[in-house]
């Protein structure tokens, strides 16, 4: 019995170690977070206010939220609420996304939101969707929602939309229906 | 001056909005056209189109990208394939494809056989093409070798008395 007891103090006192040193790690790999301040609850760690960015040549986004967890269950993948996402897509091209919940993954570089989302494009349109999974480093979209796209051109609804952003298409698909205004200015 | 006014409906500056439904949209952005496809059902004021495949070319495919952003860029040519179906009015035009040149404002539609009827009358060729703005109307059968049947001419059938009736006055 004692000799249990003797492997086994050594290895809860390892385990209480390795989790200390995984808390270290994860500290400062957060306060790349630039998170103001952090909480360890039983959801995993709150951050306020966290701010997440990234950029490859010119294309770059910048994700703000009022609050994030980070599952300890596993630490790349980060829920956050009240979100704001800034993407630059190209020189002239950006998308401004604001969600209700949404999920980033840092293994995959994605970024999923949920509930009551609005997407801003610098061409002047306006979706509306339900859910939607970004890509951040190639800034593809994608959702199996119903999605709406409007502009002061008119207005597309669709069942599904995928945007791959290396190839250039938008694919509407699942029934699409798309009104065009008539040409306001004369020609 | 039967379809005096029947494809005026498709110029491109109608005031009225174009609706459009179909089972698929693919937009590509690199040569600057939208291709709807499956039962796609086209549709401003009385005027409707119905056909398999919907292409639509916007300014800029190919030339240079124009300076205003893509919002504003026009449509250029129209394509629609995979049996076409017009419909304004009590006029209809039906036949294989259909293309539209929104600068020239023409449509042209070819096909075995282009059938364009006003109410009870008919006419039969192979190809029609219809100036938008007037919407004067050209229908020829080509050579009848093309067709394979017929002798190349166009084929029209009027019903008595039903041309002479109140056509918007005149």
């Amino acid at each position: 019995m004692v000799r249990i007891m003797r492997w086994l103090f050594p290895g809860v006192g390892l385990l209480i170690l390795a989790v200390m040193v995984g808390l270290v790690v994860l500290f400062n790999v957060l306060s790349g977070l630039g998170a103001t301040n952090m909480m360890l609850t039983s959801e995993g760690l709150v951050m306020d206010h966290p701010e997440l960015s990234g950029h490859d040549g010119d294309r770059s986004y910048r994700v703000t939220a009022y609050r994030a967890i980070q599952r300890l269950s596993d630490p790349r993948v980060i829920d956050l609420e009240t979100i704001r996402a800034d993407i630059t897509l190209s020189k002239d091209q950006s998308a401004q996304i604001v969600a209700l919940k949404g999920t980033y993954n840092n293994a995959t570089e994605s970024l999923r939101l949920y509930e009551g989302i609005q997407l801003e494009w610098s061409e002047g349109y306006t979706v509306d969707l339900s859910e939607v999974e970004i890509d951040l480093s190639n800034g593809a979209l994608k959702t199996s929602q119903v999605v709406s796209i409007r502009s002061d051109q008119g207005r597309v609804v669709a069942g599904k939309l995928d945007y791959d952003k290396a190839k250039g298409i938008v694919r509407f698909s699942d029934g699409i229906k798309m009104t065009l205004n008539p040409a306001s200015q004369g020609q | 001056q039967t379809f005096s006014d029947a494809f005026a409906g498709f110029g491109s500056n109608d005031g009225e909005p174009i609706e459009i439904e179909a089972s698929e949209l693919r937009v590509e952005d690199n040569n600057n056209t939208a291709t709807f496809v499956g039962d796609v059902l086209v549709t401003q004021g009385e005027t409707s189109l119905k056909t398999q495949r919907l292409k639509v070319f916007y300014v800029g495919s190919g030339a240079e990208k124009t300076e205003e952003s893509a919002v504003q860029q026009k449509i250029s040519k129209l394509e629609a394939a995979g049996g076409v179906f017009i419909t304004s009015k009590d006029q209809t035009a039906k036949g294989d494809e259909a293309s539209f040149d929104m600068n020239k404002e023409v449509m042209v539609m070819t096909g075995k056989e282009v059938v364009l009827s006003q109410g009870p009358n008919v006419v039969v060729g192979n190809r029609l093409t219809v100036n938008l703005k007037t919407g004067q109307a050209n229908l020829s059968a080509g050579n009848g070798k093309v067709s394979g049947q017929g002798s190349g001419r166009v084929k029209v059938r009027i019903q008595p008395n039903s041309v002479n009736n109140d056509q918007n006055g005149n």
